[in-house]
This record gives C-alpha cells, structure tokens and sequence, in this order.
C-alpha cells in the first residue's frame, strides 16, 4: 500500500517496481523450471547422481558417495558454509538424513515438519508443519521423531506418527494429497523415510512395544491410494502362522519401522522386520515369524520371495530391521551377490540376496543371547537368557542392541562397512502382562548395564566384508548413535553425542577432521552431495531419539548434551 | 462355592491345647487364604498341626479388608498379619515367585498343589466344538500355562471355579487350573466326574504353607515340626488324601525344579500370590479374548496427600520426558486425550500401573517405592478427573484395578 503510493507520485519508481516485480516472477518460473523431476530412472542410476536423492542415497542401501574433491589430503580445510537453527521448542530428536536433488535439499525435524532449502545458501524455501494433536505423539516408544523424506516425480513425500502419509509439491510446500494408513495413538506410528520406486511408495510400520500388527504398505505415488500391504505376521490360516500360540498374531508387533533397500535387476524388495510382542517370549512359544527376520518381497505385490531369521523366539527386543545392505562380497575364495546387515542380536551378517541362504555371521559387540548360527544359518540360542514371568536374566547386547538404526556405509572399492555400535549389557525381568490398547505391550523389565570389559559404550568399526573381521575401531565412552556416509575421496563422515561431526581416515579410522563443537549432540546420518561442481556435507544436530529415554546409564553419560536442532553444511574453501 | 467356604470358616472357632505366650487368650488367630477353594482342607490341616504343636488356635475369617473379587492383596495379607490374625493357612508358594518385597516367614508345604489339565470323564458331556478350546484362569499361572500350548483357542474364566464350570458346561474341550479348585468342584458337584493330567510347566508346581508374620519366628519353627511329625506318622497323608493330586497329574510335572526358589526357603513375594489372585474381568468373542476394560467397578481410591506427594515424585523423576504439565516432550503425555480416551478406553488403571511400576522411570525402571509409585498413580488419576477421596490408594489395589481408565478435565 505504501509503496504503491509512493509510486503514484513518483512515476520514475512506479517504472523501477514493476521491473521488479518481472524479475522476482522471472525468478520464481527459473526456479520452479530448476526442480528436476525425480524418475525411477534416475533412483536406479542414483550412485552417479551428484545428489542424495533417497534415505540410503542408493536403492543398494550402500550411502557411499563418488564425489571425490573433498578427500584425505584436504578434509582438514572442511568449513561451515551455512547453518539453520530449528524452533526452539523442538527439543527432540533429529533423526533425517538431509536428502537433496539439484540445488534443493529437504529435511524434516521431530513431529514431523518438513522443510526445504537452498542447499548452496541455506535459503528456507518452504515449511511444512502439520501441528499433529498430542495423540500422534502417544505410541512413539523412543521419542517423536522423522528419520526422512522420499522424492518421486516432483513431489516430496513424508510418513507421519500419526498414521498420515503426505505428499508435498517439491517446489511449494503444498500439500499434493494426503492418505491416512492408521489412527494414531492405538499402537502405529510411522518414523521411517519412505521408500520410492517404480511407481510405488513404501512404507513400513513402527509399534513393536504397543503389540501393533506390523505391516509393510505401497501405494500410489499419484494420489496415496494403495497398491498392497503386507502384514509382516501371518494371520491364522496362512503360512507359518503356526509359528505362534493360536490368538497371539493378532499383537505380535513384528514391527517394519526402517527404510528398506532394493535390488533393481532382480527386482527385489529387501525389508527388516522388528521384535515380537510381548516382549516376554514365554507368553508366544514357537519361532514367532517374521519377527527378527530379513523379508525379500515382490515390489508389484509384497508376496514374500523368502525370509531369513537372524532371532527365533525373540525375548530381548532383537528387531531385525536394520539396513540390508547389498554388496558383493568374496568370503572364502567363493563370490556372492550378498545382504550384509549388523543385526541388534550383535552379528555381522552376510546373506545370499538370491537365495536367501546364510553365507557367514560373526560377532561385533559381545553376544551372549544368540551364541551362533547353525550350518543351515539357523540362530543358536542359549536357553538359560530367557527370562520367565518372576525370574531375571543377563545378558548382551541390550535391548537396544549391538547397534540400532543409524544407518551404516558400506565402500564396495575397499570392500569395508562401517558401522556404528553399542557395547551395552541389560538385565531383563519377566512379568506377567495383558494387551491393552496404546499401552505399551512388554511383560518385561530391563535395566541397561555397562559391557564387561569394554573400553566405552560406543565404538565405530570398519568390518571388511569378505572376512567380518574387523579393520579398525574408533572408541568413545558416549555411545556412538550417528549414521556414516563414506565417499571415493577416502572419508567416512560421522557424527558424534559430543557435537563433533568427524572425517575418518577410511583405510585406517585415523581422524583426519573434526567439526568445531555444534550446537547438539549428532545422532543423524550426514549426506554428501555436490552443487555446481563443489563437494558439501550436512548434518543435522538435535541429540534425543532412544538414548536419553531408554539409556539408563547412557543416558546419565550423555545427559549434559544441549537440545535443539540445527542443520550445518561445510566445504572445502569457505572463510 | 467361595462364598460358602469363607462363611464356614467365619462359624469355626475353636480352641485347643496351651495358650502361646504372646498371644491373645483366644489363641493364635488363623486366617485362611481369601478365595481360595481349599479353604476346608487349610482349615483341618491347620487344627491337626496346632494340636500336634500344643498351641491353642481360633480360625478366623478367610476374608481380610481391603481383599475382594478383584485380586488378593499381599499388601492387605501382610497387613491382616497382625490385625485380624497371626498366621495364613493356605498361603500358594511357586519356585518361580518373584521374590521381590515380602517379609513373611513360611512353614514348609502340606500339600503339593499344581496346575492341572482337566478334561470331562463322560465323552457326551463334551462340547461338539470341532476346535481344541482350553479354558484358563486369567492373571493366573494357568493362562501363562495354556498359552504355551500348541494350536489351542483359549476360554479366559475370571475364577478358578468358573475355570472348572467351563468344561463342566461344554464351553471349553480343557481347562488348565488349580488342583484344588478341581477338588472343590467335585465335592460341591459329586455327579462331575474329571479326567486330570500334569501341566509340564515352570508355572505349575505349588505348594500350600502357613504364612507366618516376620515377628513369629519361633511359631513358625512349631509348626514346621509339627507338620514333619504328621507327615511321618501319616496323619498329614490321611487329612489331603482327597486333596492330594492324582498320579496321572503328578507324572506330567516337570522332572527336575529348574527354578530355585528365588526368594530363599522361608520368604515369598508379591507374584506369587498376585498371580492365584483373580480379577473381575468379562470374556469377549474371538480367539484370544482379551481385557475388555468397559466394566471394573468404581476405580481405587486415593487421598490428597497422596496427589501432592505424587505431584513432586513426579516433577523428580517424570517430568524431564513427560513435561512439567505432563504434556510430553519426548515421552507421551500424561494427561487428557493424548493420554486415554475420554470414555471407552481399552485400558485399565491396574494396566497403566502395572506398565508404570515395571518399566518406569525409563532411567530407573521399577526402582521407586512401591508407595511413590501409589502416589505418582494418585496423582495422574487426579490430573485426569478423578476426584481425591479419604481411603489411601496402595500398590496392590492400584494394580488390581479393571477399572478403565478414561481422562476427564484435570483437577
């Protein structure tokens, strides 16, 4: 208004403003030209993509970049280029894994807002916040978190806690369509990044610890509607569902809370699937399928092509949902086409992707539960760590697991994973327990303990994956609960609780770089991706998810870690 | 049946031998087991082991305050030792109890007392249902029992006695219960005829004690060598002869105790006689049949000083994840919807409590007292409508409540 009347009366600046105004239109239609589609085509050749355009980076689950002008001998001149501070009153945990496509980079914090960047400037280009109701927040058993987004066409799609699954139009912000899968606060909740393919959106249930039904689920990336869904315990009548007490499927969680990976020529879903409800393992005698297993699904269909069980009968909360990893692997002069997967059990896998057969398991954080595999690579157990209802048992690792989520990186040049692990021991005590409806479902108490001889509760490890041995571990007292992001210049960027993000040596874990001191603790997967011929890193900080709730002694150790969230990009060259 | 038992066991007062120094005149006051279905058998083992003890003995009421339909008490047991008798006959002890917080002294058992599967002996006495329906006690060792079983719906029954009366009345195949129950059952209906075979399970081996409170050391230690005399000169034998279980059943039990007892040889806690303790719950269709929390009674009640403390035991040790006004911060709220449905909920307030004294807080799970853990339960109720009333809320009636719990406006 007020400069319209300025205009009125100076004709010179009534000229001048409309020229601005076309420019700032000419801008908005460069840009909107500027979003590149993201097409099935495109995810399939991803590892050559300067982007970080899925939550693994690549369908293969590697998160292993081939940018290599940031690399050993120049990583210490790594500056921040820019960084945004998130409300002050999301004081949870930032779990994303910055996904970017050109020049847009998108994030999304705790209770599920979505935000998107320039990711040169730092510029906010939209916010999404869709204010979920307290409800949504009810069934979230480690914190209220968003580990992500998924692109597809020119959409970003987000899962919430609340059962909603939302697409976004990439440029805008604007909600495309909207598709609730479940009521919150029953026991479901989403916290994964789905998982785009040809034509198909996946997603996958959390709700293990609220006796919730798990499920996987595709639907149409067009408008949400759905194409199948899988539940990932068999309903009575169908194969395997004899593997539970009669009655007991129905809360047998079984929960399938983390992004999958995708094998694009043999067209094969890989999906993990989490503990069994209760937690109490002697209320639901017998193998208790899917829980703990590793799923290979027809993406057309989600018919199961096989499965394999890293835990039978699972009474220590050992979810099986952490990332399938494909790589090929040579173990014992013989080549495979493999899964590597570090199960919570507390092994280091290697599974024949076509067959489904166990090629090796070794350990990489004491195990006392699972003691080993059996020839056919069935899980040996020992008996004596089952708790009964009135009786306590000891055992490793904890509930938490010899590593969770965070996603690990795997370089298929020097054939090295690396994995962030958790050296913890629990007690568990068994109780007598009944389903009730958005309580939590366990039957068990736990107390998480230190691991007998251990130097720290974290340790990053590189394994070589034709051997499962280990190559070089990085010790921390802090457990160690960021994600890793290797790349062909050598590194491997991971964040720590103690608000460092490092750059290791690959070859040998020496710290080449570590960031100033940012504004949280780290327990988010950088992503590394290049604009304009220039290499950057992000990471989010925001320290929360399961350690400050679930940690114990964990959490004591890291309780003096600030909260709140900030995203931080660095390169090579900045003042 | 239990009603008539108890009323029995109020008529009974009888008096034999010396009084014990320490003692009211009347004797050492003996309670027996509230509920339980071998209230008659508790009751002469009791007067024969007195008499062979030479301690004068009156039988008091089986039913203590603060005990009812909805679950036993240990709390209320612990606290009846002292005001309305001096010792527990019929007292359940597991090898799987959980030996948790319990100071009561035990005498050693007079009758095993086990799980037992329990089938009709007349074949046209049994349902036609083509598929293998088990009737359990809910919230008893039985349901832990039946659910191991392979490939069986179960019938969950709310009392030992309807456990039996359901495969008496063709609405389950078999019925996993107590022995004793079986026995009651057939005294009150003697045109029942039953199949009973052993449960080879941890859970199902028991044993009847007298319970002594921790003052009563030297009681206890007569008792003991009374019931060592009757079992060598038979007479313990003769007096459980119809209660003793059959060899069918015995055969079945597990071979070797996997389990020593936890609690060590004279001390018992809370689970075990929690779990003989049934709750007042209604059956719903389907395979498995779950709590349906839409009925339970008025919930347990709690008073005002309860809330305040709970209020600071909470702002302690809860308020860091659930938020000063319980509103969540990365744990759930505490208080209104977010919380429990306004009305309806399909969860309880002995739900709630359970989950909340086993795993909670996260940081320190189950470690508060079992008092702050009433509080904190008195002071969430009250932060969701429920008003503060004179009688204390404890642990146990906390636990016991099947009440729903539905969050109203906050007070």
């Amino acid at each position: 208004m007020k400069a319209r009347l300025a205009c009125a009366m100076r004709p010179t600046t009534l000229a001048m403003g409309i020229a601005v105004a076309i420019s700032l239109a000419f801008g908005a239609a460069a840009a909107a030209a500027d979003y590149p589609a993201v097409t099935y085509e495109r995810l399939t050749a991803a590892q050559s993509d300067p982007g970080w355009l899925t939550y693994y980076r690549t369908y293969n689950g590697q998160a292993h970049s081939p940018l290599k002008q940031i690399d050993t001998a120049n990583v210490s001149g790594l500056k921040q280029v820019w960084s945004y501070k998130f409300p002050a009153n999301l004081k949870q945990g930032f779990e994303a894994t910055p996904i970017i496509n050109g020049r847009f980079m998108f994030v999304t914090t705790p209770k599920d807002n979505v935000y998107a960047f320039d990711a040169v400037t730092g510029k906010q280009l939209w916010k999404y916040e869709p204010n979920l109701g307290a409800e949504s927040f009810k069934t979230a058993c480690c914190d209220v978190i968003n580990r992500g987004v998924a692109l597809y066409g020119k959409n970003v799609y987000v899962a919430m806690l609340s059962g909603d699954v939302v697409a976004l139009d990439a440029q805008t912000g604007a909600v495309v369509w909207k598709k609730q899968m479940f009521e919150p606060g029953l026991g479901y909740a989403f916290s994964l990044a789905p998982l785009a393919l040809d034509g198909a959106l996946v997603v996958g249930s959390s709700g293990g610890e609220y006796g919730a039904r798990g499920f996987i689920a595709a639907l149409s990336p067009d408008d949400g509607s759905l194409l199948w869904k899988r539940f990932t315990v068999p309903a009575a009548g169908e194969k395997n569902a004899d593997t539970w007490p009669k009655g007991m499927q129905d809360h047998g969680g079984a929960p399938a809370w983390l992004t999958g990976t995708y094998d694009a020529a043999s067209k094969t879903l890989y999906w993990g699937v989490g503990n069994p409800g209760p937690w109490l393992a002697d209320l639901r005698p017998g193998d208790n399928l899917y829980s703990d297993s590793l799923l290979a699904l027809d993406p057309k269909t989600g018919n199961l092509k096989w499965h394999y069980q890293y835990t039978r009968h699972d009474t220590w909360d050992y979810d099986g949902v952490n990332t399938p990893v494909l790589a090929t692997i040579k173990y014992q002069d013989k080549d495979y086409d493999a899964i590597i997967h570090a199960d919570r059990n507390g092994f280091f896998h290697a599974i024949d992707r076509t067959t489904g057969k166990l090629i090796y398991a070794k350990t990489f954080v004491t195990a006392s539960s699972v003691t080993g595999y059996s020839a056919d690579g069935a899980p040996i157990q020992d008996e004596s760590k089952y708790p009964k209802a009135g009786t306590t048992i000891e055992t490793c690792p904890s509930f938490l697991g010899g590593k969770n989520w965070w996603s690990i990186s795997y370089d298929p040049e020097r054939h090295l994973a690396f994995v962030p692990s958790l050296h913890a021991c629990m007690s568990l005590t068994g109780k007598s327990v009944n389903y009730m409806e958005g309580l939590p479902y366990l039957g068990e108490g736990f107390e998480i303990k230190p691991e007998p001889g251990s130097k720290g509760y974290g340790e990053l490890q590189a394994i070589d994956v034709n051997t499962g041995k280990k190559v070089w571990s990085h010790w921390t007292k802090m457990p160690w609960n960021g994600g890793v992001a290797t790349t062909a210049g050598g590194l491997a960027f991971s964040g720590s609780l103690d608000g460092h993000l490092y750059a290791f040596d690959e070859a040998t874990g020496k710290v080449l770089w570590e960031s100033p001191k940012l504004a949280s603790g780290i327990i988010a997967q950088p992503s590394v991706f290049e604009v304009d011929g220039k290499e950057y890193v992000a990471i989010l900080t925001g320290y929360g998810g399961a350690n400050p709730i679930w940690g114990g002694p964990m959490a004591k150790a890291a309780e003096k870690v600030p909260l709140g969230g900030t995203l931080y990009v660095f390169a090579l060259n900045h003042a | 049946m239990k009603t008539r038992l108890n009323s029995l066991a109020a008529c009974l007062l009888m008096t034999c031998g010396a009084v014990l120094p320490g003692f009211a005149t009347a004797g050492v006051r003996v309670c027996t087991f509230p509920g339980s279905p071998s209230t008659a058998l508790d009751q002469a083992v009791t007067r024969e082991a007195f008499r062979a003890a030479g301690i004068a003995v009156s039988l008091a009421p089986g039913g203590f305050n603060g005990t009812d339909d909805d679950g036993v008490s240990l709390k209320e047991l612990g606290k009846a030792l002292g005001h309305s008798c001096d010792v527990i006959a019929g007292f359940p002890r597991s090898s799987v109890a959980d030996g948790s917080d319990s100071k009561l002294l035990f005498s050693r058992g007079y009758l095993r007392a086990g799980y037992v599967s329990v089938s009709m002996k007349d074949p046209s006495a049994k349902s036609a249902a083509a598929t293998d329906i088990v009737a359990a006690t809910y919230a008893s060792p039985a349901q832990l029992i039946a659910v191991q079983q392979h490939d069986v719906t179960l019938d969950l029954e709310n009392t030992p006695e309807l456990t039996v009366d359901a495969l008496a009345k063709g609405r389950a195949q078999r019925a996993i219960v107590w022995y004793p129950a079986v026995v009651a059952y057939s005294l009150a209906h003697p045109q029942r005829h039953f199949d009973v075979v052993g449960t080879a399970s941890p859970y199902a081996d028991w044993q009847l004690v007298f319970a002594f409170g921790p003052a009563h050391a030297a009681l206890q230690q007569r008792i003991d060598a009374a019931l060592a005399k009757m079992t060598a000169n038979g007479t313990l034998a003769a007096l459980t002869r119809q209660w003793a279980m059959p060899d069918t059943a015995k055969a079945a039990q597990p071979v070797k105790d996997r389990y020593a007892y936890l609690d060590g040889p004279v001390r018992v806690a809370g689970s075990s006689a929690m779990a003989l303790a049934s709750a007042r719950l209604p059956i719903r269709g389907g395979n498995f049949i779950k709590v349906d929390a839409t009925v339970g009674g008025d919930p347990p009640s709690f008073d005002r000083a309860q809330v305040a403390h709970g209020k600071s035991v909470y702002a302690g040790s809860c308020a860091k994840c659930h938020g000063a006004q319980l509103q969540g911060v990365n744990a759930p709220a505490l208080r209104g919807p977010a919380f429990a449905p306004a009305a309806n909920a399909h969860l309880t307030i002995g739900g709630v409590f359970g989950y909340m004294a086993t795993n909670m807080p996260a940081d320190r799970p189950g470690k508060l007292k079992s008092e702050d853990y009433a509080d904190l339960m008195a002071f969430l109720l009250n932060s969701n409508g429920y008003s503060a009333g004179t009688t204390k809320m404890t642990a146990d009636s906390a636990k016991a409540s099947s009440t729903p719990l539905n969050a109203g406006p906050s007070h």
